[in-house]
C-alpha cells in the first residue's frame, strides 16, 4: 500500500470527524478546537496533492490567525455555556434539510465521477515544477507575473475589510447614542 | 412688406384689449368703448392696408406668379415629419383677406357704437381682433395644420362671442351648441389630414393640390373635408347651430356668422378643388346638399319672426348657394358670391343691429314697423343690401347669384334638378327679404308708444360703415368678370330676375298693411325639427347608451375584472407571506432546495442528461 | 477520491449553517464550506497539471479572512446591541 494513499485516508478520516464534530458540539470553544483539527488535516491533504505553500498558508492563516479571531471573540463575548439551539429545531426542519443535503450531495458525487475523466492539459507537471525549482518557486512566479493585478486588487479588498471593522467596533450605539470603545 | 404684418396688427389689437381687459376686471374700472374700439379699429385698418398693398402687387404681376409665400419658423419637426408655420398668398387667399380686413375694419367702427353701453367693450374687441388673427391665419396658412390652427381659432372666438354675454345661460347655451357642432365637422378635418399625410406624404396644401391620388383616397380625402366645411359652413345636417349663433352681439353675427367665418368652407373647398374635381361623385353630393340646405333654409327663412333669425337663414341659404356653385366646379363663382354675400349680408346685419340697437333689443319685426322716416340711412342702405340679395341688376348679388344658377344649370356638373332647386330657392329668399324689408321699414308702425319716442338714428360710427356696405354693395359686382356667354344665359337671367320680383312682389303686397302678428306653423319655424330629431336622438340616446354600458359592461366586465385582479393580488400575496418566516435558517433551507433543483437543471441540460438518460 | 472529501465537508458546512442558530457556529461553518471548495481547487488544479487553481485558493483564502473579520465584528455589534448571538432573536427587519 502506497504511503500516500494511507496519509490521505488518515486526513480524510480526520478532516470528515472533524467536520461533523464542529456542527455538532454544544459549545463554541469546543466547535472551534474540532475545526481547528479540521484544517490540519485539510492541511496534511494540501501537502499530498503536492501544493507545499498552501499547506503552509492553510496552518498560518487558518490556524493561527482566523482561529484565534475566533477563539479571542467567543472569549469576548462569554459564549463558553452549552447551547441548545440544535434541540429547539422541529423534526420536520431537521428531516428536510438532511435530505436536501443528501440530495445535493448525491448531485456533486455523480459530478464528481465525470471529473475522473479529465485529461491534463497544463504545462505544469510534476518534473517541470521538481526542475523549475519547487512549488514555491513556480506559484511565486505565476502569482507575480500572470496575476500581479488581481494580487494588488485582492490588498484593497483587505483594506477594505480593515476599515469595515474598525468602523464597526467603533459604530455608535443606536440605543444609548454613545460611541464604544 | 411682410406678409406677417397682416397677422401682426390683430395680434397686437389682441393683446393690448386682452391687457386692458384684464386691469379693469381687476380694478373694477369700466374700460372706455371708444379706446378699446379705436385701438382694434386700427388694428384691423392696418391689417387692410396691407392686404391693399398685397392687392396692388398682385394687380402688376402676371396671373399665373401671383403667389407669394414666407416660412416664419419650423412649427412641428418629429423625424420626416416636418410642418413649417408657413405664410401662402395667392389670389384666393388675398381675396378672402382683403373681405375679412376691409369688412372686419368697418364692423369695428360700428362696433365702437354698437358697444358704447357695454359692460367690458374691452373683452369684446379682444375677442373680435383674436378672430380676425385666426381668420387670417386659416386663409393663409400654407399647411393643413396651419389652416387647422385658424379653423379650430375661428371655433373659439366664434364660440366666445356668441356667449359673450354670458350671464344669460341660453346665450351661454347657444355658443356651446355652435362649438359642440363645429368639433363634429372638425373630425372629418382632422382624420381627412391623417389620411393626406398616410397618402400625400406632406400636409402642404400645394402639394395636396398637385397631387395624383387614388380615386377612392381622392374621394374620401374630398368627402371628409367637405364634411368638416358642412360644420363650419352651417350645411345641411351640421346647420341648426347658426340660427341660435344670433345670441351674440349684432355685429359679431355680421362678421362672423355672415361675412367671414361660415365662408371658411367654401375657402377650404376651392383649396382641394383640384382633388374634388377628380371624384365626380363628391361633387354631386357637394351640390346635393348644398341645394337643398339653400331650399330648405329658405322655406324656414319665411316663418321666423327674429329679425336676426330671419336674416341667419337667409344666411345659411346663401352658403347653400355657394356650396351648390363649388359642387357644379364652379369655384369661382362661389368664391365671388362669398365676397358680394359679405358686403351684403354684413350690410343687412348691421343695418337690422342699428334697428335693434334703435329699439332698445327690439328683435321681433312684428313690433316694428314705419321705421322708414325715422331711420332714413338704415332704410336707404338697407334698401340697397335687399336688392341685392335679390339679385336686382345691376346690384352686386345679381352678377354671383345668377351666374351661380347658370352654372347649375350648364356645367357639366350641373343638371336640371339642381336648377330648380336653386331657382326656387331664390323665389323663397326674394319673398322672405322683403317681408323683412316691409315688415320693418314700410309697414304701420305697430310699436309700443314708449319705445317709438325714443327711436332715434343711430351713431356715424355705424352709419359710416353701412354707407360703404351699401357702396360696396351696389358696385362689388363689377369686380368680377364673368365668363358666361352661353347663348340661353340671357334667359336664364331674365327668368332669375322675373322670379325675384314675383317673390318680392308677393311678399310687398301681403305685408305691406299687416297690421298683427303673424300666425307661422310652429313646425317651420322651429326649423323642421332638425333640433327636436338631433335632441331627440343625440341627447336622449346618447345617454341611453351610456346607461347600458355602465350598467352592462361596465358592471359585469369592468368591476369583475377589478375585483378579480385585486383578489389575485391579495391571494398571492398571502401565499407569500408564508414564506417570509424571518429565521435565516429558513431562508437558506429554501435557498439550498432552489440549488438543488437549479443545479439538477444545469447538469441535465449540460451534460446531455446525466441524471435521467444515462450516459 | 479528494472530491468526495470535499464534498462531504462542504455539504456537512451547509448542514451546519442551516441547522445551528449559534451565528459564531454558523461562522464556522462558513469557513468549513470555503476550505471544502479550497480542496477542490487544489484537486482539479492537480489534475489538470496548471498552477491556477492554487493561485484561486490563494485569493479564497485572503477573502477568508477578510469575512471572518468583518463577520466577527458585526457578531460582536450585533451582541453588543442585542445581548444574543442567536439568529433566531434578530428578527428587527421582520417585526
Amino acid at each position: 500500500m502506497d504511503w500516500s494513499f494511507l496519509a490521505f485516508i488518515i486526513f480524510a478520516t480526520i478532516a470528515v470527524l472533524g467536520s461533523l464534530m464542529v456542527i455538532f458540539q454544544k459549545t463554541p470553544v469546543s466547535s472551534a478546537f474540532s475545526l481547528v483539527l479540521v484544517f490540519f488535516a485539510f492541511a496534511g491533504l494540501y501537502a499530498i496533492l503536492g501544493a507545499h505553500f498552501i499547506a503552509a498558508l492553510q496552518i498560518l492563516v487558518y490556524t493561527g490567525a482566523i482561529m484565534v479571531l475566533f477563539v479571542f471573540v467567543i472569549m469576548l463575548l462569554g459564549q463558553d455555556e452549552k447551547t441548545t439551539d440544535l434541540k429547539e429545531s422541529s423534526f420536520l426542519f431537521k428531516g428536510v434539510t438532511t435530505l436536501g443535503v443528501l440530495g445535493l450531495l448525491s448531485v456533486l458525487l455523480n459530478a464528481t465521477l465525470d471529473a475522473q475523466q479529465i485529461t491534463a492539459k497544463g504545462e505544469y507537471t510534476e518534473e517541470k515544477i521538481r526542475e523549475m525549482g519547487g512549488n514555491l518557486q513556480v506559484i511565486s512566479e505565476v502569482l507575480f507575473k500572470d496575476y500581479a493585478f488581481h494580487f494588488e486588487l485582492v490588498s484593497f479588498l483587505i483594506l477594505g475589510a480593515i476599515v469595515a471593522t474598525v468602523a464597526l467596533a467603533k459604530r455608535k450605539n443606536t440605543y444609548t447614542g454613545d460611541y464604544h470603545e | 412688406m411682410n406678409l406677417f404684418l397682416i397677422l401682426l396688427f390683430p395680434l397686437i389689437g389682441f393683446t393690448i384689449n386682452g391687457f386692458i381687459h384684464l386691469k379693469s376686471a381687476k380694478s373694477g374700472a369700466k374700460a372706455s368703448a371708444k379706446q378699446t374700439g379705436v385701438i382694434a379699429t386700427l388694428a384691423m385698418f392696418a391689417s387692410f392696408f396691407v392686404s391693399a398693398f398685397y392687392y396692388l402687387q398682385f394687380s402688376g404681376m402676371a396671373e399665373s406668379s401671383r403667389l407669394i409665400e414666407q416660412s416664419l419658423f419650423t412649427w412641428m419637426n418629429l423625424g420626416s415629419f416636418n410642418v413649417d408655420f408657413a405664410l401662402r398668398l395667392d389670389s384666393l387667399s388675398l381675396l378672402f383677406t382683403l373681405v375679412i380686413t376691409g369688412v372686419g375694419s368697418l364692423i369695428h367702427l360700428y362696433s365702437i357704437g354698437y358697444m358704447s353701453e357695454d359692460e367690458s367693450p374691452a373683452r369684446y374687441f379682444a375677442y373680435l381682433n383674436l378672430f380676425c388673427f385666426m381668420m387670417l391665419n386659416l386663409v393663409l396658412g400654407a399647411t393643413m395644420p396651419h389652416v387647422f390652427l385658424g379653423w379650430e381659432g375661428v371655433g373659439l372666438a366664434s364660440y366666445l362671442l356668441i356667449g359673450y354675454w354670458h350671464q344669460d345661460v341660453e346665450k351661454v347655451g347657444a355658443g356651446q351648441k355652435a362649438f359642440v357642432m363645429n368639433r363634429i365637422g372638425d373630425l372629418g378635418f382632422l382624420i381627412a389630414m391623417f389620411i393626406t399625410y398616410k397618402y400625400v406624404g406632406s400636409l402642404d396644401l400645394m402639394v395636396l393640390q398637385k397631387a395624383t391620388l387614388n380615386p377612392a383616397i381622392a374621394a374620401t380625402i374630398g368627402f371628409l373635408i367637405f364634411f368638416a366645411c358642412t360644420g363650419k359652413s352651417a350645411q345641411i345636417p351640421l346647420f341648426t347651430w347658426l340660427p341660435d349663433a344670433m345670441a351674440g352681439p349684432t355685429p359679431v353675427s355680421a362678421l362672423i356668422h355672415a361675412a367671414t367665418m361660415v365662408t371658411s368652407g367654401i375657402y377650404l373647398l376651392n383649396r382641394i378643388s383640384p382633388l374634388l374635381l377628380q371624384s365626380p361623385e363628391v361633387m354631386s353630393v357637394i351640390a346635393m346638399v348644398g341645394v337643398t340646405t339653400a331650399f330648405v333654409s329658405a322655406i324656414i327663412g319665411c316663418a321666423q319672426k327674429d329679425i336676426k333669425k330671419i336674416l341667419a337663414y337667409s344666411t345659411v341659404s346663401q352658403l347653400g348657394f355657394m356650396f351648390l356653385a363649388c359642387g357644379v366646379g364652379a369655384f369661382d363663382a362661389g368664391v365671388f358670391h362669398v365676397m358680394t354675400h359679405a358686403f351684403f349680408k354684413a350690410l343687412m346685419f348691421l343695418g337690422a343691429g342699428s334697428v335693434i340697437h334703435a329699439l332698445h333689443h327690439e328683435q321681433n319685426v312684428f313690433k316694428m314697423g314705419g321705421l322708414r322716416k325715422k331711420l332714413p340711412i338704415t332704410t336707404f342702405t338697407f334698401v340697397m343690401g335687399w336688392a341685392a340679395i335679390l339679385g336686382l341688376p345691376p346690384f352686386s348679388g345679381f352678377f354671383s347669384k345668377d351666374e351661380i344658377i347658370i352654372q347649375s344649370l350648364h356645367s357639366p356638373h350641373g343638371n336640371q334638378i339642381l336648377f330648380i332647386m336653386a331657382l326656387a330657392s331664390a323665389l323663397l329668399t326674394a319673398f322672405y327679404m322683403t317681408r323683412l324689408l316691409v315688415l320693418v321699414f314700410f309697414s304701420p308702425s305697430r310699436m309700443e308708444k314708449e319705445t317709438e319716442e325714443h327711436v332715434h338714428e343711430s351713431p356715424l360710427t355705424m352709419t359710416i360703415p353701412l354707407i360703404v356696405l351699401a357702396i360696396l354693395s351696389l358696385v362689388g359686382g363689377f369686380m368680377h368678370h364673368s365668363e358666361g356667354g352661353h347663348q340661353d344665359s340671357i334667359n336664364i337671367i331674365i327668368a332669375s330676375v322675373v322670379v325675384a320680383l314675383v317673390g318680392a312682389a308677393f311678399g310687398f303686397f301681403r305685408y305691406r298693411k299687416f297690421d298683427k302678428e303673424e300666425i307661422t306653423n310652429a313646425f317651420v319655424e322651429q326649423g323642421l325639427g332638425f333640433d327636436v330629431f338631433y335632441n331627440k336622438f343625440f341627447g336622449n340616446g346618447v345617454p341611453a347608451l351610456a346607461k347600458g354600458v355602465s350598467k352592462w359592461v361596465e358592471e359585469l366586465f369592468v368591476q369583475n375584472t377589478i375585483r378579480f385582479c385585486s383578489w389575485m393580488v391579495q391571494f398571492s400575496g398571502n401565499v407569500l407571506k408564508s414564506f417570509q418566516v424571518g429565521s435565516m435558517q429558513a431562508y437558506l433551507l429554501m435557498m439550498v432546495v432552489l440549488g438543488l433543483v437549479l443545479l439538477i437543471w444545469v447538469l441535465q441540460s449540460m451534460m446531455q442528461g446525466v441524471f435521467f438518460y444515462g450516459k | 477520491m479528494m472530491l468526495v472529501v470535499s464534498c462531504t465537508v462542504f455539504l456537512i458546512g451547509l448542514m451546519g449553517v442551516i441547522f445551528r442558530k449559534n451565528l459564531l457556529i454558523v461562522l464556522m461553518s462558513v469557513e468549513l464550506m470555503l476550505n471544502a471548495v479550497n480542496l477542490s481547487f487544489v484537486t482539479f488544479s492537480k489534475m489538470h497539471n496548471s498552477l491556477d487553481g492554487q493561485i484561486a485558493v490563494l485569493f479564497v483564502m485572503t477573502v477568508a479572512a477578510a469575512e471572518s473579520a468583518v463577520g466577527l465584528g458585526l457578531v460582536i455589534a450585533l451582541f453588543r446591541t442585542l445581548k444574543t448571538a442567536d439568529s433566531d432573536q434578530i428578527q428587527m427587519l421582520r417585526d
